[in-house]
């Protein structure tokens, strides 16, 4: 084989090898006069149009693969990431609590001139069926809170305590009809009494002489448990029609137990 | 003649999107056995066969920034060993396939390429498309036999 291959078994063959030896060093010759490099240099700036157009084709099919082969990792990352939103949320709405108790707690200290020996401030327990307040050593002076008490919410009385079971004290807000009869006065002096009708905050047994105007202030008159002068409400419409013994007014209270973060209990 | 001119320049064009697709991959798998095959056809040839290996591996110099003298050294060795090998490997369709697996393994470490993920896949997707090709050929050639003989 070796041998028919050196000695060039036809004419013909050994014609074409010659030329192939002649091109070969024609070639080295040009690529050490610089032009091959040239050459070379100008077929790359041709076909890099081409080249760019399959650098886009193969780089977006790779990415779709790669798309699919970490799909079940991305599906996980996500779920991960679902739990851990869903933790900061829970974290979140802790902090947006605690804002909003430290705010109303730097608000009653600073807007007060009362000793806080004779206040609690504890937290509300929303609830439309049983409002109650919690409290505890942590919240200031237990035994502040007996049944009677009034709580209050931005300095407005909402309602009494009416029973206390272990830490829990239940609230009966004013506009329940359970809630003991209040004593109350408005700004001009005039007395009545403050009961709840199950959906709005009454002043009733106002003698009919006496004049009620409306958006005038009512605070308690004082009584045995309730201090002087605590602040229930705006006097919002007058009920009483002509042929009535007493007159009876709609108080509206501009604060609800149910949206605030703090309570105060005297 | 201006047919052949034609089905040659068809080729040489078909043969260079080819190998800046595998350029864009990795090593010129299809185009050096394509080339090879070319050169095969046109082994009778006694001017168009040098020419030929010029051209080719003009363009495979200038998709691989090889030096022109080595692209024209490598195909000119790659065709030589096909020859060579001819004693050794009966059978043309692996001579081919061990030639072109041969000077693709001098490319990789003659270009200091990274066997990756794509360079594999690559090498699997011509390699199958290289069987397809055969069996269809040679699929063809048989119907083309039936229908001679009928």
């Amino acid at each position: 084989m070796w041998r028919s291959f050196l000695l060039f078994s036809n004419r013909v063959q050994a014609k074409r090898w010659l030329i192939v030896a002649g091109v070969g060093l024609l070639l080295i010759l040009l690529s050490f006069a610089g032009v091959s490099n040239n050459l070379t240099q100008w077929g790359h700036c041709q076909l890099q149009p081409l080249l760019r157009f399959n650098v886009r084709v193969i780089t977006e099919a790779y990415r779709s693969t790669n798309n699919i082969r970490t799909w079940k990792t991305t599906v996980r990352r996500v779920q991960d990431l679902e739990l851990k939103l869903a933790h900061a949320q829970a974290q979140l709405s802790q902090l947006d609590q605690l804002q909003a108790e430290n705010s109303e707690l730097r608000q009653l200290l600073n807007s007060s001139d009362r000793s806080l020996n004779q206040v609690t401030i504890t937290r509300p327990i929303v609830s439309l069926a049983q409002p109650a307040i919690f409290f505890d050593q942590s919240f200031g002076d237990q035994s502040l809170v007996r049944v009677g008490s009034p709580v209050l919410v931005e300095e407005t009385l909402v309602g009494l305590v009416s029973k206390i079971d272990a830490n829990l004290a239940y609230i009966s807000l004013l506009w329940q009809e359970e809630t003991p009869l209040i004593l109350v006065e408005t700004q001009a002096g005039v007395q009545g009494i403050l009961r709840g009708n199950g959906k709005y905050v009454l002043l009733t047994e106002v003698p009919t002489d006496q004049e009620l105007i409306i958006g005038e202030r009512v605070a308690t008159t004082g009584q045995e448990g309730i201090e002087q002068g605590l602040y229930v409400g705006e006097i919002q419409s007058i009920q009483s029609g002509h042929s009535s013994a007493v007159k009876t007014a709609i108080i509206q209270q501009y604060v609800s137990f149910y949206e605030v973060a703090l309570v105060e209990v005297r | 003649m201006f047919k052949q001119i034609l089905i040659t320049l068809i080729k040489l064009l078909s043969l260079i999107i080819l190998i800046c697709f595998e350029r864009v991959i990795g090593l010129p798998w299809l185009f050096i056995l394509f080339c090879l095959i070319w050169l095969d056809e046109n082994h009778e040839q006694l001017y168009q066969w040098p020419m030929l290996l010029v051209v080719l591996s003009l363009v495979l110099a200038s998709a691989y920034h090889l030096s022109w003298p080595l692209a024209y050294f490598l195909l000119l060795a790659a065709n030589t060993l096909l020859w060579l090998v001819g004693y050794q490997i009966k059978n043309k369709k692996r001579r081919f396939l061990a030639v072109v697996i041969m000077t693709n393994l001098f490319l990789l470490w003659w270009l200091k390429l990274k066997v990756g993920y794509l360079a594999s896949a690559q090498f699997i997707v011509s390699y199958v498309l290289v069987v397809l090709w055969m069996r269809l050929f040679s699929l063809e050639k048989r119907w083309k036999q039936i229908l001679k003989v009928q």
